[in-house]
Order: structure tokens, then C-alpha cells, then sequence
């Protein structure tokens, strides 16, 4: 969405919120940050360094209460109505039964607001709340397009054309580096489409390489436990850890909890 | 007419010798005991009274008056029983009085009202002090006789009953112990349980194998049924060899408490003891009106397994920060201060969530973020500083369990423990410590020696990784035994970057 130059507005909470929020800073595009409490006593606290990321990144941030004032649960949820209120439409990417998102949907209905679910699975606790919305006519996304083609004043600029407005961009800075610039934005979103497919390639020169290689390809996108990768390469515990700690460390793959690995 | 007669008591795990004195005068008759004696020494006078009776002398109806000296020091048990009735049958000139027999020889045992002698705790640390006291003869219950000869060059003379004494005090029965030379202790030590018996689990194993190679506390994190239980039942099999000298020692505390038996006297297994989560602080660290041993002195040179660390109560578990510090408690009260040995490797396991199922594959976790951070805020800062290793531990999945794959026995597992062991009694020799888990801040200094290149690592890895400063001399510590096991003398970097892998609660996404 921040590739198609939209603003992205969400609540700055743990989660969903934050991931959006530092999703945007890493594209450098423009964010909206409501927040449920005084802007001097920032809720939650671990995202105070989002918070001066997001003032430093020319981003926006809200809020409807008096410096002081404190996060209550009932001010999250005042606070949705601003959320969906700023915005054009609403993506609910998952809600559980009678959750808090609920009630934002709810908002951005009264507020005639065009909802966007994904769907999910039946059985699936995080997706009761999305489902139901779908029953009440909620539209139904899967990628990017789907929810720009629901406005007509915006229109959906495919990945290559992304990649020339890009050059166009860089033919406006100086001819000195011009050439270097280019040539070094083609590689990083070269790079970046190849992430998007795929996971990155290793590149690391070190004496276990051979390991590294045979760890890294049984990483993926759900978590794998180190005694799932013993038992599939049979490489020795102490040396697998140390193969993890050198992809971990150089932002290969990451540990989540439960003491599985992903790739990065 | 006056007699004395010896006996040894405990307090903690030294021994004190007791003169028992009676004198039987004319008088009302009455039956004192004085010199502090605690409830169940004065209840010894009825017990006194019918095994005399019973064992067929007249108890003479005098006054009578027990004094246990020296009389400032509180007495409990029920030891004094025999040297009591001995002393009363010696004032009243049923038994031959021997001057250099009843000098050199001590009492213990408990009377029934048969005068048959029953069995008492403690016997071995009192064999232990009546040899430092140059005690030749100690009397007492037949049930203890096994126990008291692993101390060597005591005469023992087991007792069934009251009658027996009297007969050999007088001249008319010969009793010999002839089992001094058994062959008591057996080698290698045996366990019912096996790391065989685990399936999978590989990492979880290495991290306990260093774990008990260097004596580091461990916390293992895991969904319920992951089997964190099973893992700690097993962390005795690999701990290393016990020496003599330990197996005395844990010996000498289970004796107080009366868990040794005739049939095994001495205690060749390393300890685990592992305490339910209703436990109260008294009983977890000992203490008492007299004080008792607690659960952490009986696991000494063990292991203390605390499941479910979450659920114990938290004042309860900040008792323990002391003794995991000094590996000693000593209990104070106005009569004494007692000091018990508690050195032992605390194994705690939890779940990461309330609902136990945070991060797992089978199930989806129920709890908020707010709740999962309440749960692991239930254990201190200052607990967290005293556990070296935090692990992981997931479920076994069905074809692991099920597969005949051979994995690793505990022997095999203890052959290289012990040998990291011997590396690090060898290097600490002058430090009096005996493990790297130990080791202070200065010492870390001096043995974690990091090179350049270690030293970059570890700082890339604090930043990437967002460990906490609390982890630093932790990392150090569980490198230096991942060397030692690796015998290497320095640490190098594949060390340190294994180490790092081991500190779970460190990690950012316990933090939220």
C-alpha cells in the first residue's frame, strides 16, 4: 500500500499497529499515528522509539486527550473511531470474536467507510471476527490491487512501474551521481522484488560454510526447532547452534519464541 | 548414688557430647529431667519407666533426678532414651559399674515400652564425632549398626533390647559385630531412570550435558508435555562422579533425617529432590523452633528441581537467592545458629504463558501480550541473575517417539562431564571452588580470557540480539564449560556463540 504512495493510519499498539507503522518507515512513506493517550505519556512504552521515528520521518502523530493523560481501554477504543474516521477505507486484517477491531469496523461502517477483509480459515480463533464481517458485506481482499481498485480516484501501479517512477526520481539529482545512484537503487530494487519471492541468498564465507548452506535451506517461513534440523542434516547440536548464531547475527534468519527459527 | 553416662547429640550436622547424670536419692518419689531437654525427652520418662519395668527390674520409687550436661544446650530427639534407662540402672546398682568401659563407650537408641531398642536418625554423623572424641565403644540400636561401621575403628555393639544390655553389662552375654569389613560402596552408581529413555530432545540434552558439566542452574521453558519433567528427573544420571568424601557428606544429611536403611547405608547417587510449588519457605530452606533440615540441604551435591518455578510462591522463591549465593543456610535462633550445606544445581522448569501454549506448534496460544509478560515478571530479576542457562524445550512429535534409533546413555553422557569436571577442579585448585558456575566476578577476569575477535562477536550479539547486561558474565561462564567440554584452554568464538544460543529470557521477544 505505501508503494502505491497511500497514508497509512493505525493505533501505534503492539502488534498489527506497529507493524504497519515501521513498514511504512522502511519505504519512506507517509504515516498517521492516533494515539489512546497524551501525547507526553506515550502507551505502550516500548514504542517510544517509533513514536520519534515516525516525528522524524515526517509521519503524523495524534491524539485527542490532554498531554497527561493515561491509556484506558476505553480510550482504545475512541481512539478506532478517529482511525477509521481519517481514513478512506478500513483493512481488518484479524479480529477474534467480540474483539476491539470489531468495534473499529463497526465505526468505519457508520462512518461509510469501505471495509476490507481478508479471508480466513473457518476454524481459524482469528478469523471469527473477519468472517463475520465478510457475512455483512465486508470486501473481500487477497492482495494490494483488490483494495485499490475499490476507489476510482486511485489507480494501481504495478511493481515495473514503481521501478521507473524510481529512475524517474533519480534523474532529478545531480549528474555527478547520477550514474552510481542509479545503478545502485536498480540493484536495491532488484533486491527487494527478489526478497518478496524469495528468501535471500546466503552469502557468508566462513570455515562451516558447507553447514550454513545445509541449515539455511531447511529455514522457512514457519518456525523449525533446532532437534527438526539435527534430525534432518544429523549435524553434531554444538555446531548447528553456532551455525544459528551466525545467521542470526548476520540477519539471515531469526529466532521467535518457542525456540524456533525463521527466515528474515 | 550417682552415675554418668555418655551420649552424643546433634546440632545441625556436628555432634556434642552429652553427659547423661542420675541420681537416685531418698525422697518423694519423683522422675525430673533437666538441662533443657526438649518434649520428646521428657516424654522419655514414661517410655523409661515401663521398659525397665518390663524388661524385669523393679523401677525403684525414689526420687530421681536426670541431668544432661553440658545443660545449656538444647536437646530434641529421642536418642537419650537408652543412656537415660542405662544411667538410671546404673544409680541403682542393677548393672556392674566399669570404670573404663563406661568412659570410653557412648549410648543411643530409643526405647519401646517392650525395652526393645528402636532405630534413630543421625547415627552417622554421631559415629563421625564420637571417633574425633576418641570414643572406643559405641551402644546401639541393631538397625543402625550397618550405617555406623562405614565409620572405621569404632567398637560396635548393636543392641536388640533392654534386657540384652543389662545381661552384657553385667558379664553374662558376649554380643560381637563382625560387619565391618563389607564391601559398602559400589562403584558405579545406579539409576531406575536413563537419558536413553528421551527421544529426541537433542538440544535440550547438550544444553543440560553443559549444564551439569560446569554445575550451572538451568530453566527449561516449555508447553506442557514437552517432557521438561522427564529431562530433569534425568539430570542426576550425568552429573559427575560423587567422590567419598561427597557421598559421606550426603550421607551424613540424609541420616539426620532418617532416610537411609540398613540395606543401602550409604547414599551413592547424587540427590534430586524436587519439592511441590505449595512448598512454605521453612521447608524449602529449613528452619523451625529446632531447626530442621530443609529441601535444598537434602538436595547438597544434588539437584533441586522446582516445577511449575511460576506457581511457587514468590516470597518463597526469594528465600532461595541466599542460599544459591553462599551454598550454605544458616539458621538463627536464640539458642544457636545452625549451618546446613545446600550446595546444588537449581533446575526449575516453567511454561511461557499462562495457558502454557506461547510460541508452541500444536496449539495456538489464548493469551494476551499483557498477560504473558505479567507471567514471566512472576520470576525476579535478581532469581533470573542466579540461572546460567534458559532452554527451550519443545514436544517431541509421534515418529520421534515411536522410532528405535539408539540414542545416548547417561554413561556415555557422564564420561564427558566428568571429564570437564576434572579439567575445572584442576584449574580452580587454589580458588576453593569447583566449578566454572561459581566463579566471581574477579576470577571470571582472570579464567574467561576473550580475545579480539571473541570479544567483537560478543558485542555484535548484544546489540543484534538485544540481550540484556545481565547476561554477560553468564555467557562467560557457560562458554568456559562449553571449552572445557570441548577441551580447549581458551574460549573461542564457536563457544561463546553457543553460550549465547542458551539465554532464551534474554532474547527480545520475551520482552514484548
Amino acid at each position: 500500500m505505501v508503494k502505491q504512495g497511500i497514508t497509512i493510519v493505525s493505533g501505534m499498539a503492539i502488534g498489527i499497529d506497529s507493524i504497519a507503522h515501521k513498514a511504512v518507515l522502511e519505504e519512506h512513506g507517509n504515516t498517521i499515528a492516533v494515539l489512546p493517550c497524551g501525547l507526553e505519556n506515550i502507551y505502550p512504552e516500548e514504542n517510544k522509539k517509533l513514536f520519534q521515528d515516525i516525528i522524524n520521518n515526517n509521519g503524523l502523530v495524534l491524539s485527542e486527550y490532554p498531554p497527561k493523560k493515561q491509556a484506558t481501554s476505553k480510550k482504545f477504543l475512541e481512539r478506532n473511531r478517529i482511525v477509521s474516521g481519517l481514513s478512506i477505507g478500513v483493512l481488518i486484517v484479524e479480529a477474534m470474536h467480540r474483539s476491539g477491531t470489531s468495534v473499529t469496523a463497526r465505526y468505519a461502517i457508520e462512518q461509510k467507510r469501505k471495509v476490507f477483509v481478508p479471508p480466513h480459515e473457518i476454524g481459524d480463533k482469528n478469523g471469527v471476527g473477519t468472517n463475520k464481517l465478510l457475512k455483512q458485506g465486508a470486501i473481500i481482499v487477497t492482495k494490494t490491487k483488490d483494495i485499490i481498485d475499490n476507489f476510482k480516484f486511485l489507480k494501481y501501479k504495478d511493481m515495473e512501474e514503481i521501478k521507473l517512477n524510481c529512475e524517474k526520481k533519480f534523474k532529478n539529482i545531480s549528474p555527478i551521481d547520477k550514474k552510481q545512484t542509479q545503478k545502485d537503487s536498480k540493484i536495491l530494487i532488484n533486491k527487494k522484488i527478489e526478497v518478496l519471492k524469495n528468501k535471500r541468498k546466503l552469502q557468508i564465507n566462513s570455515k562451516e560454510t558447507n553447514d550454513l548452506h545445509k541449515i539455511y535451506e531447511l529455514i522457512e517461513n514457519t518456525a523449525i526447532t533446532i532437534d527438526e534440523i539435527q534430525e534432518k542434516t544429523n549435524i553434531n547440536i554444538s555446531k548447528i547452534n553456532n551455525c544459528l548464531f551466525i545467521l542470526e547475527i548476520e540477519g539471515y534468519i531469526k529466532k521467535v519464541a518457542g525456540g524456533g527459527y525463521i527466515c528474515n | 548414688m550417682l552415675s554418668n553416662v555418655k551420649s552424643i547429640t546433634l546440632l545441625g550436622l556436628k555432634g556434642h557430647l552429652i553427659s547423661i547424670q542420675v541420681d537416685i536419692s531418698r525422697g518423694m518419689p519423683t522422675f525430673e529431667i533437666v538441662g533443657l531437654p526438649g518434649t520428646s525427652i521428657k516424654e522419655a520418662k514414661e517410655r523409661v519407666k515401663i521398659a525397665i519395668k518390663n524388661a524385669g527390674i523393679e523401677f525403684l520409687s525414689r526420687k530421681i533426678v536426670v541431668n544432661l550436661s553440658p545443660a545449656n544446650i538444647r536437646k530434641e530427639g529421642s536418642s537419650f532414651d537408652l543412656p537415660i534407662a542405662v544411667g538410671i540402672l546404673l544409680a541403682s546398682e542393677k548393672v556392674k559399674y566399669v570404670k573404663e568401659l563406661f568412659n570410653e563407650s557412648i549410648f543411643v537408641g530409643e526405647l519401646s515400652l517392650d525395652g526393645t531398642i528402636e532405630k534413630i536418625n543421625g547415627i552417622l554423623p554421631i559415629c563421625i564425632e564420637a571417633k574425633r572424641l576418641g570414643i572406643k565403644n559405641i551402644f546401639l540400636p541393631v538397625q543402625n549398626a550397618k550405617e555406623a561401621s562405614i565409620v572405621k575403628g569404632l567398637n560396635i555393639i548393636p543392641i536388640n533390647n533392654l534386657k540384652e544390655i543389662i545381661d552384657f553389662l553385667n558379664g553374662n552375654l558376649e554380643i560381637k559385630f563382625e560387619n565391618n569389613n563389607f564391601n559398602m560402596l559400589k562403584g558405579e552408581p545406579t539409576y531406575d531412570v536413563d537419558f536413553s529413555e528421551v527421544k529426541g530432545q537433542e538440544n535440550v540434552k547438550r544444553a543440560l550435558e553443559i549444564a551439569a558439566a560446569g554445575g550451572h542452574n538451568c530453566l527449561l521453558i516449555g508447553s506442557p508435555g514437552s517432557g521438561k519433567t522427564m529431562l530433569a528427573k534425568r539430570i542426576p544420571t550425568i552429573l559427575p562422579d560423587m567422590n567419598l568424601e561427597e557421598i559421606l557428606e550426603v550421607t551424613k544429611i540424609y541420616s539426620i533425617v532418617g532416610l537411609t536403611s540398613n540395606e543401602q547405608p550409604l547414599i551413592e547417587t547424587r540427590p534430586f529432590r524436587s519439592p511441590h510449588h505449595t512448598i512454605t519457605s521453612t521447608s524449602l530452606v529449613g528452619g523451625g523452633k529446632s531447626p530442621k533440615l530443609g529441601e535444598v540441604s537434602l538436595a547438597h551435591l544434588g539437584v533441586l528441581f522446582l516445577d511449575e518455578l511460576t506457581e511457587f510462591n514468590k516470597n518463597t522463591l526469594e528465600v532461595l537467592r541466599g542460599p544459591l549465593e553462599d551454598r550454605k543456610i544458616t539458621i538463627s535462633r536464640i539458642n544457636s545458629a545452625i549451618s546446613y550445606p545446600c550446595n546444588f544445581m537449581l533446575i526449575a522448569s516453567m511454561n511461557p504463558c499462562p495457558c502454557g501454549y506461547y510460541g508452541s506448534k500444536e496449539k495456538a496460544c489464548t493469551c494476551t501480550e499483557e498477560q504473558i509478560r505479567k507471567y514471566i515478571n512472576k520470576i525476579s530479576g535478581p532469581m533470573l541473575d542466579r540461572i546460567d542457562i534458559h532452554i527451550e524445550v519443545n514436544s517431541v512429535n509421534y515418529d520421534n517417539l515411536s522410532s528405535k534409533v539408539e540414542t545416548e546413555k547417561s554413561i556415555d553422557i557422564r564420561k564427558r562431564v566428568n571429564t570437564a569436571r576434572k579439567k575445572q577442579l584442576e584449574r580452580y585448585k587454589k580458588y576453593k571452588i569447583y566449578s566454572n558456575s561459581e566463579l566471581n566476578s574477579t576470577q571470571l577476569e582472570l579464567f574467561c580470557k576473550l580475545d579480539e575477535k571473541c570479544k567483537r562477536i560478543l558485542e555484535i550479539a548484544f546489540e543484534k540480539l538485544a540481550l540484556s547486561s545481565r547476561a554477560y558474565s553468564r555467557i562467560l561462564k557457560v562458554a568456559r564449560t562449553i571449552a572445557d567440554l570441548a577441551n580447549s584452554d581458551n574460549i573461542k568464538q564457536e563457544h561463546l556463540a553457543e553460550a549465547i544460543q542458551y539465554r532464551s529470557l534474554d532474547r527480545k521477544y520475551w520482552k514484548h
